[in-house]
C-alpha cells in the first residue's frame, strides 16, 4: 500500500466493533439494574410499608390482655378511644427492642415516638421514642422531629397517627426503615 | 489498533467512532447504576393520607371541648357560649353549626386540627364549614352525631304541669237514709240532720224528700232547713198516693230547691230538720231517695289518699209517745268498701236515750202496731244488725234513766261494697213500745264524739284506687226512667271512681242493683236498704255502664232517682314538646294543663311545672353526618 494514502472517511472495523459492543453490553448491564433498583424499592417498600401500618394501627389499640403488662404482652396497643395511656406508653418504653420486633411482627428497623402539639417530642425517661437504639434523637430541652437521626436507612416508611395525649392532640409516628 | 498519539495528530478525524469514547460512557453508565439507587428513599402518600383523615375525626369526636388548649375556646366555655364542656369537640362543632354559628366551628376545628393537618376540609351534614380542595383526591372519613339539627339549640327543655290546686264545681250528696218513726199524729218524729258544706260558695242546693207515712193530712209535715220552714204544702209533693206495699198508708216524693235556705256564713253547720207524724195506721218515716244535692265550689289539694277513715252520723231522732201511740226509733247507715280495700276498723258508737227496760213480755204486751213478728223470745228493747248479723241485742234494765252509749266493733262484719247498720230501740218491725220519748242522739255541732255514728278506716292500695295524679269530678244525673219496679239506667262513663245510685222510691222493700250484670247490692233484711247504693270502680268501665234496680212487686222507683258518679280527671300534662328556652316550655306545659281543665269547668290556682333539660337525649334531633376529608 501507498504510505501517502490519506485516512479522511475511513473507518477502522476493529476499532468500532469493539467500541460499539462495549457500549452496547454496559448500556443493557444499565438498565437492567435500574429496572432491578425500582422492583427491589417497590416490593421492599410494600413490605416496610405493611410493617408501619401493622404497629401503628396495633399502637391504636387497647392491646391485649387489656391491662397487659410486660411479662403477658401479646398486643402492645397504648390507646383507649384515641387517648394515649400513658402507663401503657411506660410499659411499651420497658419492653427491650428484641420483644417489641417481636410483638410487632417487625422484620425491620423501626422507631416510635411521640410529638406534642408544641412539635416537642414526649420524653420517656431518658429517651425521646421507643425502638431502635441507634436511634439518637439530640438537641435541647424541646427535641423535634428535625432532631431525630436514624442509622443510615435505605427506604424509610413513616407512619403518622394522630392521637390526644393528655387531654391535647399529638402525633403518634412509627418509623420502619433498613 | 490505531496509534492514539498518530490519531490526533492526524488530520480530518471527524466522525471516526474511538474504542476510549465508548469506554467512558459506559463508565458513566455503570457509575449512575451505582449511584442512584443510594439517593432512593420511598414514602407512603396514600396511606398517610388515609390515616389523617381517620384519626382526625376520631380525635374530634373524642377530645372534650374543655379540654381544648385555647385561649379563646376556654373564653367561650367562661362565657357560656359553649354550655356543655363536657361535650365532645365534634358534637360541639355540630351545636356552633346548628346555630349558624359557623365562625366559632372554624376557630374550634382550627385550634385542634391546625397543628395535625395541612389541608383538610369540615363537613357538617353536607356543608362545608371549613377548608377548601386541597388535591386531585379526596380522603373521607365520617362520624354521626346525634342531638343536633340545623337551626335549634342543642341543649333543649321540655316540661311538665301539675295542677297542685284547683277550683271547680263539686256536687255533694248528702243523704238521708231510711229512719223514723213517728207514730202520732200531733208530735210524731223530729228528725235531724247535720250537712257539712266544705264551701260557702253554694250555686245550688235540692231537698228530695221520700216519705212513708200513715193517714195524716201531708200538711202537717213539718220540713225545715237551718230552722226556716220551707212550707211545702199538699200541691208541692210531686208523688203522693197510697201505697201499693202497706195498707192505709202512703207514700210521698218530692224535691225543693233550698239553696237560699243553706247556711253561707256557716256551711258546715247545716240542718235540716223534719217533723213526721202519722195518726191511725201505720207509722211515719223516711224512704230511700231522700238527699239533699249540693254543688258548690271548692278548692282542692290534688292529693291522693291511701288511707281512708270516715265518720257518719246518725240523725238525731226523737221520737214521741202520745196517747196510743208508743215511741221507737230505727236507722239504717251504710258503710261503703271499695274492693280491694283493707279495713282496718268499724266501729258503732251507739247513744240512745229513753230506752225502757221492758221485759220481752212487757214489750209484747206494750206493743202497739203489727206486732205479730214479736215473742217471748226475740222482744229486746234495743238491737242492732249489720248486714244480716247480729251486732248485739238486750232487754236489759240497767240503763240508767234509760241512757245507753256503747260502743261496737264491726270490723270483723265488714264486707266489700255497701254494708247496712240498722238500729232498733224501743220498737222492732212495725211495733212500737216506747213510753214517752225515745231518742237515738247525736248532737254533731256540740258533742260530736258523744253523737251515734258509724266510723270505719281502710286501706287502699295506690295501684287500685288509681287516683293518683287526678282530680276528682262529682256529678249526679237523674236516671228520668219510668216509674216501676225494675228500672235500667245506661250511662258513659271516662275513668269512673266510684257512684252511688240514688234511688228515690215511694214504697221499697228489698232492693237489688246490678252494675254491668254484676251485682253489686242486695237488701239484707227487710227495709234496711239505705239511701244511696255504693258502686265501686272495679264495677265498672270506661265507656257505657248498666245499672239495673229491682225492688219489690208493687214498689216504685221514680224518675228522680239518680246516678251520682266521680271520675277522674288527670291533673297534669305529660311532657311537651322540646323548646329552646326554658320559660317557653313551661309556658306551653301549662297552657296545656289550662286547656285540659278548662273542659272539665276546673280552674287552675296552683301548678308545680317541672322541667327537663333535653341536652342529654340524643334522639331528639339529628343525627347529621360530620366529615373530614383530606387530600393528595
Amino acid at each position: 500500500m501507498a504510505q501517502s494514502l490519506s485516512t479522511r472517511g475511513q473507518v477502522w472495523n476493529v476499532d468500532f466493533i469493539i467500541g460499539a459492543l462495549l457500549f452496547t453490553v454496559v448500556a443493557v448491564f444499565f438498565f437492567i439494574q435500574l429496572q432491578g433498583i425500582e422492583a427491589v424499592d417497590t416490593d421492599k417498600t410494600t413490605d416496610l410499608l405493611n410493617q408501619a401500618r401493622y404497629i401503628s394501627d396495633e399502637l391504636l389499640t387497647q392491646g391485649y390482655p387489656q391491662n397487659w403488662i410486660n411479662i403477658n404482652v401479646i398486643r402492645a396497643g397504648i390507646t383507649d378511644n384515641q387517648r394515649i395511656n400513658q402507663s401503657k406508653l411506660d410499659n411499651l418504653h420497658d419492653l427491650n427492642y428484641s420483644k417489641l420486633r417481636t410483638v410487632f411482627r417487625a422484620r425491620d428497623d423501626f422507631f416510635i415516638f411521640l410529638e406534642k402539639d408544641d412539635g416537642c417530642l414526649v420524653q420517656l425517661d431518658t429517651d425521646y421514642g421507643i425502638g431502635h437504639s441507634a436511634v439518637n434523637v439530640s438537641g435541647g430541652s424541646c427535641r423535634q422531629v428535625g432532631d431525630i437521626t436514624l442509622p443510615d436507612p435505605d427506604t424509610l416508611i413513616p407512619i403518622t397517627r394522630f392521637v390526644i395525649y393528655n387531654g391535647e392532640p399529638a402525633k403518634l409516628t412509627t418509623y420502619v426503615w433498613n | 489498533m490505531v496509534n492514539l498519539q498518530n490519531l490526533r495528530r492526524m488530520s480530518g478525524t471527524k466522525g471516526v467512532f474511538f474504542t476510549l469514547d465508548g469506554i467512558l460512557a459506559a463508565t458513566l453508565l455503570i457509575a449512575a447504576v451505582i449511584i442512584i439507587p443510594q439517593f432512593v428513599v420511598s414514602t407512603t402518600p396514600t396511606a398517610k393520607t388515609t390515616f389523617e383523615a381517620q384519626d382526625s375525626i376520631n380525635v374530634l369526636a373524642e377530645l372534650k371541648v374543655s379540654e381544648v388548649n385555647s385561649a379563646y375556646i376556654q373564653s367561650l366555655i367562661a362565657s357560656e357560649v359553649i354550655s356543655n364542656p363536657d361535650q365532645s369537640v365534634l358534637e360541639q362543632i355540630g351545636a356552633f353549626w346548628a346555630v349558624d354559628d359557623i365562625a366559632n366551628a372554624q376557630i374550634l376545628s382550627r385550634e385542634v386540627l391546625g397543628s395535625l393537618l395541612g389541608d383538610y376540609e369540615l363537613v357538617v351534614d353536607g356543608e362545608s364549614i371549613y377548608g377548601s380542595i386541597g388535591g386531585t383526591q379526596v380522603i373521607v372519613f365520617k362520624r354521626m352525631v346525634s342531638g343536633i339539627t340545623k337551626g335549634r339549640e342543642q341543649e333543649g327543655f321540655s316540661a311538665r304541669a301539675i295542677a297542685t290546686k284547683v277550683k271547680k264545681n263539686h256536687t255533694e250528696i248528702f243523704r238521708i237514709h231510711p229512719q223514723g218513726s213517728g207514730n202520732d199524729g200531733g208530735q210524731g218524729v223530729k228528725i235531724l240532720t247535720h250537712v257539712d258544706v266544705p264551701s260557702n260558695n253554694i250555686s245550688n242546693a235540692t231537698l228530695h224528700i221520700s216519705i212513708h207515712y200513715g193517714n195524716s193530712n201531708i200538711n202537717s209535715m213539718g220540713f225545715k232547713v237551718n230552722g226556716n220552714d220551707l212550707g211545702i204544702d199538699q200541691s208541692d209533693w210531686l208523688y203522693d198516693a197510697e201505697s201499693n206495699v202497706t195498707d192505709n198508708t202512703n207514700v210521698a216524693y218530692t224535691v225543693v230547691d233550698v239553696t237560699d235556705s243553706m247556711s253561707i256564713s256557716n256551711p258546715s253547720e247545716n240542718y235540716i230538720e223534719f217533723e213526721l207524724v202519722s195518726q191511725n195506721s201505720g207509722h211515719a218515716h223516711i224512704h230511700p231517695g231522700s238527699r239533699v244535692e249540693v254543688t258548690y265550689e271548692s278548692t282542692e289539694e290534688a292529693e291522693a289518699e291511701t288511707s281512708v277513715t270516715e265518720r257518719l252520723y246518725f240523725s238525731d231522732i226523737l221520737s214521741r209517745e202520745t196517747g196510743k201511740k208508743r215511741s221507737g226509733v230505727w236507722a239504717v247507715m251504710p258503710i261503703n268498701i271499695p274492693s280491694g280495700a283493707s279495713v282496718t276498723d268499724a266501729t258503732l258508737h251507739l247513744h240512745g236515750k229513753d230506752i225502757e227496760g221492758y221485759s220481752m213480755q212487757q214489750v209484747l204486751s206494750r206493743g202497739k202496731g203489727n206486732c205479730s213478728g214479736l215473742n217471748s223470745t226475740n222482744a229486746y228493747n234495743i238491737r242492732a244488725y249489720m248486714n244480716d248479723n247480729l251486732v248485739f241485742n238486750s232487754s236489759s234494765s240497767n240503763w240508767p234513766n234509760g241512757e245507753f252509749e256503747q260502743d261496737y266493733d264491726l270490723t270483723a262484719l265488714v264486707q266489700p261494697n255497701t254494708n247496712v247498720v240498722s238500729l232498733y230501740m224501743n220498737m222492732y218491725q212495725d211495733c212500737f213500745w216506747g213510753k214517752g220519748d225515745t231518742q237515738l242522739y247525736a248532737d254533731v255541732f256540740l258533742d260530736p264524739d258523744g253523737s251515734s255514728y258509724v266510723e270505719y278506716s281502710y286501706d287502699r292500695p295506690p295501684s287500685s284506687s288509681g287516683e293518683f295524679g287526678t282530680i276528682e269530678i262529682t256529678a249526679s244525673e237523674r236516671f228520668n226512667t219510668p216509674p216501676g219496679n225494675d228500672v235500667t239506667f245506661d250511662k258513659t262513663l271516662i275513668a269512673p271512681k266510684r257512684a252511688f245510685i240514688e234511688l228515690a222510691t215511694l214504697d221499697s222493700q228489698d232492693v237489688t242493683n246490678w252494675a254491668n250484670g254484676n251485682l253489686v247490692f242486695q237488701t239484707p233484711r227487710p227495709y234496711v236498704t239505705p239511701g244511696a247504693i255504693f258502686i265501686d270502680n272495679s264495677y265498672m268501665q270506661s265507656g257505657t255502664n248498666i245499672f239495673r234496680s229491682l225492688d219489690c212487686i208493687g214498689c216504685t222507683i221514680l224518675p228522680e232517682s239518680s246516678l251520682t258518679f266521680t271520675t277522674l280527671v288527670p291533673n297534669s300534662v305529660p311532657y311537651g314538646e322540646p323548646f329552646d328556652l326554658e320559660q317557653d316550655a313551661i309556658d306551653d306545659a301549662e297552657d296545656r294543663l289550662e286547656d285540659l281543665l278548662d273542659g272539665m269547668n276546673i280552674e287552675v290556682l296552683e301548678i308545680n311545672d317541672e322541667t327537663i333539660s333535653l341536652s342529654n337525649v340524643p334522639s331528639l334531633w339529628g343525627p347529621v353526618l360530620v366529615e373530614v376529608r383530606t387530600w393528595r
